[in-house]
């Protein structure tokens, strides 16, 4: 059923059906209107019947009378007589009060109205009787003053007292003249009053669901769900109301001519026809303006297809196309325009009106002063959000929905370039934690083929062997084998360092305490290589904030430096001391071998002191010692003069004093 | 006869290893993965096992962590990962010593030999607290006999490395400053005699410590002190 309404059949039988119940409904509303500003509701039958015979035969009757008295009776008694006859009057009768109710003038049979009963009386008193245009013979100029049967002046005041009664009767009904039938159709019309507003109610549900049905099948084809365009869907919107306004109009004419009929009975009908004809022509121009309405709305937006709409996206692009101009001409030419703007107005107002002129310079101002105060906040956001950005927060983005033009485009600009920040450091970031990880996972990789060479190595030199050479290669590969070990621990170690990938825990730690233990811990080795340690430190503890083990490391690598590589016999120095705000640490041996590079060499990774690289070593021991010094705050400086070699590690002072070891300090460590 | 489990991917390391380990009173199984290992275990009683990481199939802390459920069989971890992280997390598990590659083979025996000792000698479970007698680890301290052992075999010290001990061993987990110790052993103000608690200690620790440089319960706690690592419970 839905989909047979919308095929072009279905459409046409439904417009059929609307035209139809459109024209019962006006009809009945039309009538039901009619009926209640007649009071059809209000009376009853018979009051509505005198009602009707009053308004059909008043005007009628008045007449007859005006012409009746005024224009002598006996002169024009026949035509008066034939006058009576056309307006149905049986019986009328003039009583003059004032003459104790003496009849002065009769028409009709009296008599014969006595058998029926009075269909309708009318008294009026001949004073509110309006004076009656002349009737028929004009030349004649005597009727005025000729005399009538009853000999009553024009101007007697005994008008006042005058009666006069014209009477019908039930003739009036059964003959067929035209008040009968309307009388007739009164009665018709009373007897189904209610019947009326009832059809027209059902007439109007039904068509307002038909219309409904009209609407939802507009645009729409069998089968698909998808809008399609109507016939005059190409028109643009408002072309295509203002046409149907104007065709609506043409329904003006007959309109008017309906509402101003008389009530005569032919013009009546034709009255009432024009009325349905142009009630249904609204109607269905109502319809189509509704259902182009409907599908222009499924298809995408009602407006869309209209004069104004182009119009609108015109004004938009200029806009959009002003605003991209660069800057400095937009700027140039705004200035220029209110200024050609200030001297016209001051041309066309000056001479005329001050107030109008104070009235546009103040319109003007209101105009342009939101502009300025627009792009002046503009600029400082901007700036601001530029300030945040160079102070490293790159978080925010800055809102560019309500920006135009060139300040839109350095907004975006300015987001655009703390995305690009972002993507490099985050590179950089992760470029780096993948080189970490690469070290740690290549170095866990190659310490288990490492394990087995130097156990089987290991083994070799166990055995018992006839071949003193084999044991003595075995020793080589054993030696050299440990030597890979070493170098692998320490390229993990530097690698972490220099990366900061180590967790470094800084606390306040006693230097001169670690100093103890570093010296501690070597008094042996030191003594093993013929060399004397001279420590030198204050007599109060000096605090630095530093993490233990590191700084241990840091001792432990230049302490094992000086072991391998300082000369036999001499002395070493180990000195702590404070100088200012800083700690400083030094350490000082003489060289065995000469030192032919210059320090900062000394200190780059793979560099060892021996060019030669004959000793053990990795090369890495200064290297790692310097990058651990420098993640925790602290400073590494290597001199060279001739073979005495020293190094001071400076750090800051720490103000706090380090927890005394206890189970506090116990805590801490765990 | 006792029973040690070898337990590594590599084959050439598991072979090296009993080749070392290898003795007359000493069964010697290996296994190949965590699976493999649980399964030996819940079969034969052993007396220790030596357990790779890195293995495929089960990893050795997974195993380890199913192990420790239902034995108190000692546990040597062996592994390449170093780093403390690592260690700290594998002691935590439950492991009694941790090693790491490349080993050298000489302190891989020395643990072996310790943590065998400690279990057969001194039972499977927690030995019961004799009265005067202070232990963490392996180390036992008798005050009354005046006699240190390290898994039941006597260790030989000075009077003031015994004292040094004696004091770091009165509050395992503590740390004591090289004055105090000082002041508490020589009964005296230190006046810049510091590094002598240093050097002692360094004896001590090479005494009492299977491998020195990375002690197992004699910690320095750099640029503070010394302390005696608090066993934990298990």
């Amino acid at each position: 059923m839905k989909q047979w309404t919308r095929t072009a059949p279905g459409q046409f039988i439904l417009w059929l059906f609307i035209m139809l119940v459109a024209s019962v409904s006006f009809a009945s509303g039309f009538a039901s209107l009619y009926m209640a500003s007649m009071d059809f509701y209000s009376l009853s039958e018979s009051e509505l019947e005198q009602q009707a015979i009053q308004l059909r035969a008043y005007p009628d009757i008045e007449n007859l009378t005006s012409q009746i008295l005024y224009n002598n009776a006996m002169r024009y008694k026949d035509y008066a007589e034939n006058q009576m006859d056309f307006y149905d009057i049986a019986y009328l009768c003039v009583v003059d009060r004032g003459q104790n109710d003496k009849v002065v003038y009769e028409y009709g049979d009296e008599k014969a109205l006595k058998k029926d009963k009075p269909r309708f009386e009318q008294t009026f008193y001949w004073s509110e009787v309006e004076t009656a245009t002349a009737y028929g013979d004009e030349e004649s100029d005597d009727e005025a003053t000729d005399s009538t049967e009853f000999s009553i002046e024009q101007n007697s005041t005994d008008k006042e007292r005058t009666l006069i009664g014209p009477y019908t009767t039930t003739a009036v009904y059964d003959s067929e003249n035209r008040f009968a039938t309307e009388l007739r159709f009164t009665k018709d019309l009373w007897s189904v009053r209610y019947y009326i507003p009832a059809i027209f109610g059902m007439s109007a549900v039904v068509l307002c669901c038909l219309c409904a049905v009209l609407l939802h099948t507009a645009g729409r084809r069998v089968g698909t769900e998808q809008a399609f365009p109507g016939f005059f869907t190409r028109v643009p919107f408002d072309v295509f109301s203002g046409i149907m306004l104007i065709l609506a109009c043409a329904a003006a004419l007959p309109l008017d001519f309906a509402l101003n009929m008389s009530t005569d009975s032919d013009e009546w009908l034709v009255g009432m026809a024009c009325l349905l004809a142009a009630a249904l022509y609204l109607m269905s121009l109502a319809l189509v303006w509704l259902r182009e309405v409907v599908i222009r709305h499924r298809l995408g937006g009602v407006w869309k297809r209209s004069i104004l709409a182009w119009c609108w996206h015109l004004a938009g692009r200029c806009w959009r196309g002003v605003l991209r101009l660069p800057l400095v001409p937009l700027t140039a030419g705004v200035v220029l325009l209110i200024t050609v703007g200030e001297f016209m107005g001051i041309l066309l107002f000056a001479d005329w009106n001050a107030g109008a002129l104070m009235f546009l310079w103040f319109l003007e101002k209101l105009v342009v002063l939101p502009v300025i105060f627009y792009v002046a906040l503009t600029c400082q956001k901007l700036r601001t959000h530029a300030h945040s950005l160079a102070q490293g927060n790159l978080d925010t983005t800055l809102d560019t929905a309500r920006m135009v033009g060139a300040l839109k485009a350095h907004a975006e600009d300015l987001n655009s370039i703390a995305d690009a920040i972002d993507t490099a450091v985050g590179q950089r970031t992760r470029s780096e934690r993948f080189k970490a990880e690469l070290i740690t996972n290549v170095s866990h990789d190659i310490k288990t083929p490492l394990t087995s060479i130097i156990n089987y190595t290991d083994l070799i030199c166990r055995e018992q062997c006839d071949n003193p050479r084999i044991t003595e290669y075995a020793q080589v590969l054993h030696r050299q084998g440990e030597r890979l070990k070493k170098l692998l621990v320490d390229l993990v170690e530097a690698s972490k360092a220099s990366t900061g990938n180590l967790e470094v825990h800084r606390t306040p730690c006693r230097v001169d305490v670690l100093l103890d233990q570093a010296a501690g811990e070597y008094e042996q080795r030191l003594a093993q290589s013929g060399l004397t340690l001279v420590l030198q430190k204050p007599e109060t503890g000096l605090v630095i904030l530093a993490d233990g083990r590191h700084l241990w490391r840091v001792f432990d690598n230049l302490m094992n430096n000086i072991c391998k590589y300082a000369l036999s016999g001499t002395r070493v120095y180990l000195t702590l001391a404070q100088a200012g705000t800083k700690v400083r640490v030094s350490f000082r041996n003489i060289s065995r071998d000469p030192l032919d590079m210059p320090a900062a060499q000394l200190l780059e990774r793979f560099a060892r002191g021996d060019a030669a690289r004959t000793t053990e070593g990795s090369g890495l021991g200064l290297s790692i010692a310097q990058s651990l010094t420098e993640l925790q705050g602290g400073k590494m400086e290597l001199s060279v003069d001739g073979d005495l070699f020293k190094v001071v590690l400076s750090f800051p002072l720490s103000e706090t004093q380090p927890l005394t070891p206890g189970p506090a300090a116990a805590e801490a460590e765990e | 006869m006792l029973n040690i489990l070898l337990c590594d991917d590599d084959h050439d390391i598991v072979n090296a290893l009993k080749i070392y380990l290898s003795a007359p009173d000493r069964c010697l199984l290996e296994a190949h993965t965590g699976r493999e290992a649980l399964e030996i275990a819940a079969r034969t009683e052993l007396h220790l096992i030596l357990l790779d990481i890195m293995m495929p199939e089960m990893d050795g802390i997974a195993a380890l962590a199913a192990l420790r459920q239902t034995s108190n069989v000692p546990v040597i971890l062996l592994t390449a990962k170093g780093e403390d992280c690592d260690k700290i997390l594998g002691l935590d598990i439950g492991a009694d010593d941790y090693i790491t590659k490349p080993f050298n083979p000489a302190e891989v025996s020395a643990r072996v030999r310790s943590q065998l000792r400690r279990y057969t000698r001194l039972g499977g479970g927690a030995p019961a607290p004799a009265p005067g007698v202070v232990r963490v680890g392996g180390i036992a301290l008798d005050d009354a006999q005046k006699l240190v052992t390290l898994d039941g075999e006597p260790v030989s010290l000075t009077p003031t490395e015994y004292e040094i001990l004696k004091l770091l061993l009165s509050s395992p987990g503590q740390v004591f400053s090289p004055p105090e110790i000082y002041r508490r052993v020589w009964q005296d103000a230190p006046l810049g005699n510091e590094r002598t608690v240093a050097v002692h200690i360094r004896h001590l620790r090479e005494k009492l410590e299977i491998d020195p440089a990375e002690p197992r319960w004699l910690k320095v706690v750099w640029g503070q002190g010394y302390k005696i690592e608090k066993e934990k419970s298990q």
